[in-house]
């Protein structure tokens, strides 16, 4: 049973070391808030409250899945043929993608840890990129074909239209391809999919669309979080002592990874 | 895989005894985090992989597993990813365990939200029976047609019934297959899984030859288009709003 | 953040006005903060109150039309109108507005936002909570959600009711901006009160003065404490259902709505497993103060002071169990069963607490000042308001006052009978504190005794109406109902006039108030170890908790002499005043 190094952290409030001649980095002249009684409870804290906070999410996404569940349990044709109109493949690279970037973040909170900076910086800007595929292809691979119909040229599952495609209505010089018959499944009363079976697709559409985008919204938030974390990491703001901001920031990006894990199954696998 | 993490003090303060020297934080080496990565992936194809299992199940072996089953599967595995991520990415395992302990809450609130929610729909299909005569399921709110069937008409007034005949045959095939991939000409109408919820009598289907709004939602067994046939379904799941 | 104690109050300008307005733009400090909360919720309260007068006034007369054609009774509306409709609807704004206003940006935030800022960090011995620029930036989350909501009333109006239920509020109002300002604007507000609750919860666990554990603590701490739970794991509900609200009205997604195949019941399953924790949310602090302003004005140790405490976590508990008695004319009858029996539960922690305080009033030293008074208005009031809600929870007995004048007369009792009137004890009992000023006694009282008459003159006769089925939120009413209605609107007036009182005894204390002392009412608890008003970092010195919060029989309070507050013989005096602070305060 090894024990492995622990930093000790922050010097205590109100102990002014003459900031204009102290050399040591940011981090480790870092004062803790003047209310606390040192820098571990200053910590444990904004930790704590953080979990409080991450609670509410839980819940804000509990209304989702409630939602799901009552109308799987009124519509289960709809269900069943909503489920079966999202490609598991994207849905699996997107469960993938968040999860590598689960583990860089966590990696980038052992790097700070440890006083590799580059290194930790480097993890951030792969996490925050990682935020942006997972974006890129939800919007490009999943809400654009269903919304609208248009395609990506490049999109593997545009090879099975071949017979729908209007070459007339395609865009940005044959970049986008237009389906025919393939878009609007849409929330409510924009849902304009002919081929529904089940009177009650709008509904799947809408819970689909709720559940994602406030999905997407918050990995948009933790991408914010993340490059403000890789801003002030530059400067010098993290390190052993104190390294709050990108602990937290993490614990956000993990609840994001989280809310998909149940998402991911719920949406694509089950039908 | 990390057994070897020692938990340090990271009791919170508490507000009283001596807290005048600082604390250190708990450093969760890569290894570790390398190890759940590997893991959380493994659980990610698995659960992928047990879908697949149910659909190729069905198609070669025509035995149908009850839904249940992928269901369970799934938000068991969702539930140890969860679990896992949680505690060492989020360093629940090595944390304050008041932090744990908030999430626990969290979920009880989560399952009592979920389980009351629930409980009142299991009972309510007794009173749809009455409300079945007006409400619409799916309805678009003039009492006679839901988006889906306004959504079919328009296309059928704007292409022709041929046009839509033709592309919802690719589609009956495809709605499988860009689903799960590389089954494309599994017969679909094989599946008779019983999809008949809890409120059966809310479940209709859009007919596909429904160039009369009102045979919307019935069961004629003539309707070849429509991908799945329900010979379990129970007799009140008869459209009930559809007149 | 350096460690420069500032000497003066907390309440002396810095500089010039702009400074000073900046300097309280800006504050982290929890005691600022905590007062631009009271005067905020006390403004809203204002336009609140004013709506309510409004539709008393209005219901003085049912609204007819004679044979010559003209309408009669109607107060809102043209004057030479021959249809009612447009002075319904302003009613049903109006009391959409009343409803809006009072649950969400008056009681919801009053006493957590306002005393508890103030004094939870007081009460622990801390300088400050756990997270000061989350508190600041909680109260300009507040003031913006107050300017969504109130904006959709400058733009006409909603006429939902406070509870937004679909299809109501996706159907009504051909401008559908207002209502998604409103929706938006308790959306917002629902951020206010996650920021507040989460900032107690670690200020409570984490900033606890040394030698205080968990049952040394200030029961209006415990009490807060649990709001502070129930406003962290409800809150985000009502923040997923405004959302998918908002959707539904932006969009029509048709969650919520029948006509898409959504499920209106839903939405209310929704709302209430926010909402109906958030009536404890409302509650729990007004028993909070009440757990204060009882054993100090009474001189007793509080009676079952554990109890009291785990009381208040079993109402947080309990809170999230029985939502659906909100509902029992729309759920299933199995659901409505369970949830009957729930509710029940809700009684046994209440009349825990209920008994505790008559017990410490037995026996005690009661002193009639102005937050006792309101302490026994609280105790008369809330007794019939929690009573009344039994009749709610039985099943049979609801489905005929369901949406009855009688629900209305009961959650009157209990959200402004508790709450407000608890919020008032709590503002004469800290007022010395927080301003170190004194009010008027006497014309305090008065306003004390005419708050307690008017309201229960609005109030009661609407319990009468409601058994008798005049149902709620109507413009008019059959004529039998009209002297119930002309008393509740005279009770309306008086209630109107005993807060008028309120505020000028409140103006004339800030304006030409006595100094007060440092102790006056002779309190144990912490807070009154700091100065009147406090220093800047509340104390000279980190206190040290050396006894517990109401110790009255061996401890000499902060700031008296042991002269005036004899210890009985046999027991060892402890100078807690002179041993807390290098203060002492202006004793008696």
């Amino acid at each position: 049973m090894s024990t492995y190094p622990t930093q000790s952290s922050g010097q205590p409030g109100g102990q002014s070391g003459g900031a204009a001649a102290d050399a040591r980095p940011l981090w480790a002249r870092y004062k803790f808030g003047h209310h606390f009684r040192n820098s571990h409870d200053e910590f444990e804290a904004s930790k704590f409250g953080f979990w409080l906070f991450l609670s509410t999410e839980v819940l804000l996404f509990a209304g989702i899945f409630c939602a799901y569940a009552l109308f799987r349990a009124m519509y289960p044709e709809a269900w069943a043929e909503g489920s079966k109109a999202l490609d598991w493949k994207v849905g699996t690279i997107n469960t993938v993608v968040l999860l590598v970037s689960s583990f860089t973040m966590a990696y980038a909170i052992y790097c700070f840890q440890t006083d590799k900076q580059e290194r930790a910086r480097r993890m951030l800007v792969i996490t925050f990129f990682a935020g942006l595929t997972f974006l890129l292809v939800k919007f490009g691979f999943e809400y654009m074909p269903k919304w609208s119909g248009y395609f990506f040229s490049f999109d593997p599952a545009l090879s099975k239209y071949t017979a729908n495609i209007v070459p007339e209505q395609a865009k940005l010089g044959g970049l986008i391809q237009f389906v025919e018959g393939y878009g609007g499944k849409r929330p409510g009363k924009m849902f304009d999919y002919p081929f529904a079976s089940s009177p009650q697709m709008p509904i799947w559409w809408a819970v689909y669309y709720s559940g994602t985008v406030i999905h997407a919204s918050h990995v948009v938030i933790g991408m914010a979080l993340i490059a403000r974390a890789w801003w002030r990491a530059r400067k010098g703001h993290y390190g052993p002592g104190h390294y709050t901001f990108v602990e937290i920031t993490g614990l956000y990006w993990h609840l994001v990874d989280l809310v998909w894990i149940f998402l991911f199954p719920l949406l694509y696998l089950i039908h | 895989m990390s057994a070897s993490v020692a938990s340090h003090d990271t009791h919170g303060s508490h507000g009283s005894g001596d807290h005048g020297h600082s604390h250190g934080h708990v450093i969760v080496p890569p290894i570790t985090l390398g190890t759940i990565l590997g893991l959380l992936l493994f659980f990610t194809l698995l659960t992928v992989g047990v879908a697949q299992l149910e659909v190729w199940i069905m198609d070669y072996f025509n035995i149908v597993l009850p839904g249940w089953i992928n269901i369970v599967g799934a938000m068991i595995i969702a539930t140890v990813k969860c679990v896992l991520v949680m505690a060492f990415f989020m360093q629940l395992r090595y944390d304050n365990p008041i932090n744990t302990i908030v999430m626990l809450f969290t979920i009880l609130c989560v399952a009592l939200f979920l389980v009351f929610t629930s409980l009142d729909l299991l009972t309510r299909d007794r009173v749809y029976a009455d409300k079945g005569k007006q409400v619409i399921p799916g309805g678009s709110g003039d009492g006679t047609n839901s988006f889906a069937t306004i959504a079919k008409k328009k296309y059928e007034d704007k292409w022709g019934a041929e046009k839509f005949a033709a592309i919802k045959s690719v589609i009956k095939h495809d709605s499988h297959g860009h689903g799960h991939g590389g089954h494309e000409a599994s017969n679909t109408a094989s599946r008779s899984r019983t999809v008949t919820g809890l409120t059966g009598a809310l479940s209709t289907s859009v007919g596909a030859h429904g160039h009369d709004a009102k045979h919307d939602g019935k069961h004629d067994g003539h309707d070849h288009a429509k991908p799945e046939a329900k010979p379990e379904s129970k007799p009140e799941a008869k459209p009930a709003g559809a007149h | 953040m350096a460690h420069d104690h500032h000497h003066g109050s907390y309440l002396t300008p810095k500089g010039g006005t702009l400074a000073t307005v900046l300097d309280w733009a800006t504050t982290v400090d929890h005691k600022k903060i905590g007062v631009m909360y009271l005067f905020a919720v006390l403004f809203m309260f204002f336009l609140g109150g004013v709506a309510a007068v409004a539709l008393r006034t209005e219901l003085w007369d049912p609204v007819r039309i004679n044979e010559a054609g003209q309408v009669t009774g109607q107060l809102f509306g043209p004057a030479d109108a021959t249809s009612v409709a447009t002075g319904n609807d302003i009613y049903n704004r109006l009391f959409t507005l009343h409803g809006a206003i009072m649950v969400f940006m008056v009681i919801v935030p009053s006493v957590p936002a306002s005393l508890g800022n103030f004094l939870i960090p007081l009460m622990l011995g801390a300088k400050d909570v756990a997270f000061p620029r989350l508190n600041l930036l909680s109260w300009y989350i507040y003031v913006i959600g107050s300017i969504f909501a109130v904006s959709s009333i400058v733009l006409g109006g909603v006429d939902t009711g406070w509870t937004f239920y679909t299809p109501y509020s996706t159907s009504t109002d051909a401008d559908m901006m207002r209502v998604v300002y409103m929706v938006l604007g308790a959306f917002i507000l629902g951020f206010s009160s996650i920021l507040t609750g989460l900032n107690f919860v670690v200020t409570v666990h984490k900033l606890r003065a040394p030698g205080m554990g968990w049952f040394d603590m200030p029961l209006f701490v415990w009490g807060l404490y649990a709001t502070s739970i129930i406003q962290v794991l409800a809150t985000p509900v009502i923040g997923i259902t405004l959302l998918l609200l908002t959707f539904e009205r932006l969009f029509g997604i048709g969650i919520f709505d029948p006509a898409k195949g959504g499920d209106p019941v839903l939405y209310q399953h929704f709302f209430w497993f926010y909402s109906h924790p958030v009536v404890y949310v409302m509650i729990l602090p007004a028993m909070a103060i009440i757990n204060e302003v009882i054993p100090v004005h009474s001189r007793k140790a509080i009676f079952g002071y554990k109890s009291m405490a785990f009381a208040s976590l079993a109402i947080a508990a309990v809170a999230f169990l029985v939502w659906g008695h909100h509902m029992f004319t729309s759920m299933s009858e199995m659901a409505s069963a369970i949830f009957s029996g729930l509710t029940f539960l809700v009684a046994i922690p209440t009349a825990v607490k209920m008994f505790n305080w008559i017990a410490t009033l037995y026996k005690g030293s009661i002193s009639l000042t102005t937050p006792m008074i309101y302490a026994v208005n609280f105790l008369v009031l809330f007794a019939i308001g929690g009573l009344t809600g039994l009749p709610l929870a039985t099943l049979s007995t609801d489905l005929h006052l369901h949406d009855s004048y009688f629900v209305v007369a009961h959650f009157h009792y209990v959200m402004m009978g508790g709450t407000i009137i608890a919020l008032l004890a709590g503002l004469h009992h800290w007022w010395p504190k927080m301003f170190g000023k004194m009010y008027n006694a006497f014309w305090a009282n008065i306003g004390a005794i005419v708050v307690f008459i008017g309201f229960n003159v609005t109030f009661f006769t609407q319990f009468f109406m409601g058994v008798q089925g005049m149902p709620r939120r109507y413009a008019s009413y059959v004529e039998d109902f009209q002297i119930y209605h002309q008393i509740s609107t005279i009770g309306s007036y008086i209630l109107a006039v005993g807060f008028f009182i309120h505020l000028f005894v409140f103006i004339h204390s800030l304006a030409a108030g006595k100094k007060a002392a440092q102790n006056p009412w002779g309190g144990l608890t912490m807070e009154w170890a700091a100065d009147s008003p406090p220093i800047e970092h509340n104390f000279a010195h980190e206190p040290v908790c050396t006894h517990g919060p109401y110790d009255f029989d061996r401890v000499v309070p902060p700031g008296w002499k042991e002269a005036d507050w004899p210890v009985p013989e046999g027991v060892k005096p402890q100078l807690s005043g002179a041993e807390l602070t290098s203060h002492k305060g202006g004793g008696h």
